[in-house]
């Protein structure tokens, strides 16, 4: 049966690169099957790596938007106790201030001149 | 005769047969050992392969259980704002103390730690060795309540520092504790109501009412933890964010509520009364502005008010009103037609009807009066008159519209429905005119309030409504504003408008004494009610109206207790009721009709 050229050539080929391989010194070949493997426990490694940190930076992140919140509560709380009416009261009293008598309030109403 | 070899370094026979001999028992010596390390190996290889293969599932469903955890995420709760952003309660994280005295005694902390903690919780130190000093493995520090210690808002350098210590080397943790705080302290308790503390269930008032917008939604985390109980990074195998709570805004007003619990506080000890009530309400949208009591408690110390506190006296509990029905009863009679304003009828000062003598408040007759004197006089025999002409079918169909007998649709935790004639009584006839003046009939105070802000509204009934708005997400997320609700048209306005005007032209003139208001056209009614008939002088004592009689801002209702200096509604109530218009004129920038300029 004929045969291509290039089928030939690819055999070939591949029987050479055998051949170099199968001449190569045994300890060689293990050195760069240990690098690949290295190289890619490296990547995984590195992705694992990164993926801890963003959590890590998650979390701290997490971490950091609760305290806010309850430092947001806290000053909210602050602002309720100092807005109280009975706080404002006693804080104007403590100025000397009284309460207005509404009995006493004169209303005035300014008219506008060019009314008739 | 010496020898000598001939080939140098020969060896005796023995001595060439033993490296060889050494040379095979050397390398049988190898090749059992290579074997026994083969071995060895195989049998490691084994048990590996049993321990990570067969049994694998089976420890890693174990190491899960262990390790792993669900976490839950707690949501902070929302705030409660009055209508002008003021505080009224609010969620704040403290931290609570956990230690462990087994540990804290192993490693001979248990001073230190104490004397940190007496520094942080401002407690002595025996007082926190009473706690700490037992044994065991897990005590969190509680107060004589039984609830937990909490630290201080803030901490001194120093004694952060010990706390920092103690917690690092052991045996002192601090858990946060979610505390409801409530700033305003006792004002609009029963209306706000609080949290209780075991689980965070609002209980009463707006916590209760608006428990599922408040709380939020915890989140979820389901990951590995460390030993000591914290996620770890490296592992979270699902989390859900927690949704906190939204932030309710009320339409109650802080301001108005103060000065009418002050105010009902001075006329109760003024009157020497039980108790009583004030509640404001905007008639345009039905929105409590105030409710005030004199039965409220403290939210942020719920654990020590009595039980009977927590109920709001404003939905919860029924009263004869008395003479401010009558308002209700004009508006049967003119929406029915059988009456005007000027429609005169001659009081003898009595009416018998089935049998019974039915007398004036004051047992006076006022001879021929017209039915705005009627109002005027507070004649019980003109309420009857009105009454019995409208007939029993149409009042009750009246009251029923400006909703007596039912509840308010307030949505406040308790509300009751009250009770009221229907003519299906032992006595129909009498129970009828009774309840024209306010008699034999049980209402709620916000219900009175609620009818007379339908008068106010052109005759259009408005639910009752404490909540205005929720804001979702704890304040940053879409607000939900609450519309006003017409529930219905109870009397037309032309009828409103009548009575409106009737009330004002008594006011001025009746022991209401509006006339003390000068310069304001004020529609108000009094009422004394006796619940007990062999006791007189126990009463209900009222004002309710609403001012200025041409559009109204607020309707005001002011109830008394048995007062016992003066027992009538204006004497009682009225001083109060003036009080608090006048306040509330100048709160809202009310000028009079006539003011100077």
């Amino acid at each position: 049966m004929r045969r291509s050229v290039s089928s030939t050539a690819a055999r070939r080929g591949a029987q050479a690169v055998r051949a170099r391989i199968m001449r190569q010194p045994r300890p060689l070949l293990l050195l760069e099957f240990a690098a690949v493997v290295g190289l890619l426990a490296l990547l995984y490694l590195s992705q694992v790596a990164a993926l801890t940190s963003t959590r890590q930076t998650l979390l701290q992140e997490q971490t950091r938007q609760t305290t806010l919140r309850r430092q947001d509560a806290d000053l909210h709380a602050q602002l309720g106790r100092l807005q109280s009416p009975a706080s404002v009261e006693q804080r104007a009293r403590a100025l000397g201030m009284v309460p207005a008598d509404p009995a006493a309030v004169v209303w005035i109403t300014l008219h506008d001149a060019s009314q008739p | 005769m010496r020898h000598f070899d001939s080939q140098p370094n020969h060896q005796p026979d023995d001595d060439r047969r033993r490296p060889a001999t050494s040379i095979a028992g050397m390398a049988r010596r190898q090749a059992l050992l290579l074997g026994l390390a083969v071995v060895v190996m195989v049998g490691l290889l084994a048990r590996t392969a049993w321990w990570q293969i067969a049994q694998g599932a089976n420890l890693s469903h174990r190491a899960a259980q262990e390790s792993v955890r669900l976490l839950t995420i707690p949501a902070a709760r929302g705030a409660i704002f009055d209508a002008n952003g003021v505080a009224l309660a609010v969620s704040v994280t403290r931290e609570s103390v956990i230690v462990d005295p087994d540990l804290l005694r192993a490693t001979n902390a248990m001073r230190p730690a104490e004397q940190a903690l007496s520094k942080a919780l401002g407690l002595p130190v025996a007082a926190l060795a009473s706690q700490m000093e037992v044994p065991g493995a897990y005590v969190r520090l509680a107060g004589a309540d039984g609830q937990p210690l909490l630290l201080t808002d803030t901490q001194s350098a120093t004694t952060q520092a010990a706390i920092d210590a103690a917690q690092a080397q052991g045996g002192v943790v601090l858990a946060p504790v979610s505390i409801r705080q409530y700033p305003e302290g006792a004002l609009a308790g029963q209306t706000l109501g609080f949290v209780r503390q075991s689980d965070g269930a609002g209980q009463y008032g707006v916590e209760q009412m608006e428990n599922g917008a408040l709380a939020g939604s915890p989140g979820e985390l389901y990951t590995r933890v460390s030993q000591s109980g914290q996620p770890l990074a490296l592992a979270p195998l699902r989390q859900t964010a927690a949704i906190p709570g939204a932030n309710v805004t009320l339409t109650l007003d802080a301001n108005v509520q103060l000065w009418a619990a002050q105010g009902l506080a001075n006329a109760v000890q003024n009157t020497a009364a039980d108790g009583g009530e004030v509640i404001v309400l905007d008639p345009s949208t039905g929105g409590i502005i105030a409710m005030a009591s004199t039965t409220s408690f403290d939210p942020n110390a719920y654990q020590s008010a009595p039980l009977s506190s927590f109920n709001n006296p404003a939905v919860s509990e029924v009263y004869d009103p008395g003479s401010v029905m009558k308002a209700m009863t004009m508006a049967a009679g003119i929406q029915a037609g059988v009456i005007t304003p000027q429609t005169t009828l001659f009081d003898p000062g009595y009416v018998d009807v089935a049998g019974v003598r039915i007398y004036n408040f004051d047992h006076n007759g006022h001879g021929e009066e017209t039915m705005t004197q009627v109002l005027q006089h507070s004649a019980n025999v003109g309420a009857v008159f009105v009454a019995q002409h409208v007939g029993s079918a149409a009042f009750y169909q009246t009251l029923g519209a400006f909703g007596f007998g039912q509840t308010t649709s307030s949505g406040l935790p308790g509300e009751v429905r009250g009770l009221r004639g229907g003519g299906n009584g032992e006595n129909p006839q009498l129970t009828l005119a009774e309840n024209s003046f306010g008699e034999s009939i049980g209402v709620t105070p916000l219900q009175l309030a609620q009818a007379y802000a339908a008068l106010a509204n052109g005759g259009a009934l408005m639910r009752p409504h404490v909540v205005a708005s929720v804001t979702a997400d704890g304040g940053l997320g879409a607000t939900t504003t609450y519309a006003p609700q017409v529930m219905r048209q109870v009397v037309s306005p032309q009828t409103a408008a009548t009575v409106t005007q009737m009330l004002t032209q008594s006011a001025l003139r009746s022991d209401a004494h509006m006339a003390l208001l000068p310069g304001y056209q004020i529609a108000a009614k009094t009422g004394t009610s006796t619940p007990y008939p062999n006791d007189p002088g126990w009463t209900y004592a009222s004002v309710v109206g609403y001012a200025p009689a041409s559009h109204p801002r607020f309707v005001l209702l002011v109830k008394l207790d048995h007062p016992r200096r003066v027992i009538f509604g204006g004497d009682a109530a009225g001083p109060l009721w003036r009080a608090l218009a006048q306040q509330l004129f100048l709160y809202y920038r009310i000028p009079p009709s006539q003011p100077a300029g």
